[in-house]
């Protein structure tokens, strides 16, 4: 019988740290059987979270003291426990300080800066020879690709690294080159788009093709009637529409270099009466990441 | 987003890493875009694509720096001046000198008047032009930011465009870069999102009727801004009138003006177009000349 993997919180693995601080992420990823990426955002949290030693009953593990947000109390539904949301302070600089601290890297400011204005994006894998293990240049591959036919790379690999975001998204942000996509996208997307039919295997006689293509304007019509409803905000979440949804995912797709929208099956969708929901026709598609555009 | 999953015998697209998460997301439950235009070949970055931010970063750090930090000095500069306020010390020993210049330096405050406690003939305060090449630093700078266009294929007319001669022109050019640049990017994003969504919901609809999903597919079809004003294609589409009429529905398709059949009366007088239509030769030497829609508005008004 497999026995369950213990799955521990990222408070558990904080608290490990700054108790044993002359562990390195390794042994704690090791001990806790994680991976090393978990390990450094529990260090991270212990950068700008306080920890009390002591738990007491009834007490959150995390005490927020210095910590510059707002705190609230919620009860959770689910556990019917006193939870705190903290939300992070946005606005003018308080304090003395003199300047923002990233959040994530616990860095100074100077370090985005510095990959901001001078880091060069390049290609962090390296192609060997499958002989002696040599790393191969571009021209090499190149040349290989071409002479060699059974020359076949088993994986494929991201070209932009995650400094390499960071950089986009700084320029894209604070440079020209933002305004620059972004009205590119609008002459792509233009007033819109909408769905059109097309024969696979159209006959010669045009007037024919688009005779038949007009008889079949119900299959049209049903598909944007889906398209209205996934635009619609039905949670009053703040959402914009599925053809905003779709110019945003091509800004980021052209700005960094790939971006995704999740479906989601909350209910069914509903055309004439009748339920497409069994048949995984999304409700919902949230876009993560960029929404303006 | 993190790594992702393809299939070891078709190299097809399965699962992708959401966020960096350990999850990963089905391509079935999502809409995925990367780009293939600028994905780098040699490390077979398929799937992954890469940036167009790429080949403009470094004219972008340059621009950034100039306006940010160039063009900040060069206004301050040009438009207050520069100095140098020359004192001949009156301590007798090294750090006596010092001292002195350090409290002067201390005390100076820029931009406004200054009382020096100082004899006149022992100070001497002489201007400095270097003579900034302004115009030659905004030339520098526009072809930068032409660059970062030209990058993307367009031409900077997108954008903005004083050097176009005419409305015309502009229009041209982008009607170009639309042509060569826009529409084989809107068919990669129609290939791309089009069987992953409408095309996608047409077949789970449609599923039980074989026949109707071999013979149709649906695709994204893009409409275009209105970058040409209806006033710009008068004369073509009154050419095309003026061969043979033309109906209202259809008049109104080329001009692209919307209920065009419903703007005008049915029963009205027609005219047709073109230069050369509005006359035709009766015999004799003799030419029936049609009046033009503006002259039998000056009748009626003269009425």
């Amino acid at each position: 019988m497999n026995k369950k993997k213990k799955e521990y919180t990222i408070h558990e693995i904080a608290k490990y740290i700054i108790r044993y601080p002359q562990f390195t992420d390794s042994q704690i990823a090791l001990k806790f059987k994680i991976n090393r990426t978990k390990v450094w955002r529990a260090r991270q949290l212990t950068k700008h979270v306080k920890f009390s030693k002591k738990k007491e009953k009834g007490q959150s593990v995390i005490s927020w003291e210095g910590f510059d947000g707002i705190k609230e109390e919620v009860v959770n539904p689910n556990t019917k426990r006193k939870e705190y949301r903290v939300a992070i302070a946005a606005g003018p600089i308080t304090g003395k300080r003199t300047k923002f601290e990233p959040l994530l890297f616990g860095g100074v400011s100077d370090y985005d800066e510095d990959i901001i204005n001078h880091w060069k994006p390049y290609m962090h894998l390296v192609v060997n020879d499958e002989k002696n293990g040599a790393p191969l240049s571009a021209a090499e591959i190149t040349y290989r690709r071409n002479t060699k036919q059974r020359w076949y790379p088993r994986y494929f690999s991201n070209p932009a690294q995650s400094l390499d975001y960071i950089t986009f998204e700084a320029h894209s942000r604070s440079t020209i080159g933002g305004p620059l996509l972004r009205s590119m996208v609008k002459f792509i997307v233009g007033r819109g788009f909408k769905p059109e039919l097309e024969l696979i295997n159209p006959g010669e006689d045009s007037v024919e093709n688009q005779k038949e293509i007009d008889s079949h304007d119900d299959i049209i019509r049903d598909l944007i009637q889906i398209e209205n409803q996934l635009s619609f905000d039905k949670d009053g979440y703040l959402d914009i529409s599925f053809q905003d949804k779709i110019a945003s995912l091509i800004l980021n797709a052209i700005t960094f270099n790939r971006s995704a929208l999740l479906c989601r099956y909350d209910e069914p969708i509903t055309i004439d009466g009748k339920h497409y929901g069994t048949f995984q026709v999304p409700s919902h598609t949230p876009l993560q990441g960029k929404w303006e555009l | 987003m993190g790594i992702i999953k393809t299939n070891p015998f078709t190299s097809r697209l399965e699962q992708f890493q959401w966020n960096n998460s350990n999850g990963f997301v089905d391509i079935q439950d999502s809409i995925y875009l990367w780009n293939p235009l600028v994905s780098a070949n040699t490390y077979n970055s398929m799937w992954y694509g890469d940036s167009f931010m790429l080949p403009m970063i470094d004219s972008l750090r340059v621009l950034r720096t100039n306006i940010g930090v160039n063009f900040v000095a060069m206004g301050e500069n040009a438009y207050s001046g520069l100095g140098l306020l020359s004192i001949k010390p009156e301590g007798s020993s090294t750090t006596q000198k010092e001292e002195e210049y350090n409290l002067v330096s201390q005390r100076m405050v820029p931009a406004t008047t200054n009382i020096l406690m100082k004899d006149p003939d022992l100070t001497r305060f002489d201007n400095i032009d270097y003579k900034p090449e302004v115009d030659s630093f905004i030339n520098m700078n526009e072809s930068l930011v032409k660059y970062c266009a030209a990058t993307l294929g367009m031409p900077h007319a997108m954008f903005y465009d004083e050097s176009a001669s005419n409305r015309a022109t502009m229009i041209g050019k982008i009607q170009l870069a639309i042509a060569t640049t826009i529409n084989p990017m809107r068919e990669w994003i129609n290939r791309s999102i089009s069987p992953q969504s409408y095309d996608k919901w047409f077949r789970i609809m449609n599923y039980k009727d074989e026949k109707l999903l071999k013979k149709f597919r649906v695709i994204m079809k893009f409409d275009d801004l209105n970058i040409a004003e209806w006033f710009d294609k008068v004369e073509a589409v009154n050419e095309i009138d003026g061969r043979k009429q033309l109906s209202d529905a259809e008049y109104g398709k080329l001009m692209g003006l919307i209920n065009y059949p419903g703007m005008v009366e049915t029963d009205a007088e027609t005219m047709p177009g073109g230069n050369s239509k509005n006359s035709m030769d009766i015999g004799g030497g003799n030419k029936l000349q049609l009046k033009k829609p503006k002259e039998r508005i000056q009748e009626k008004s003269n009425l």
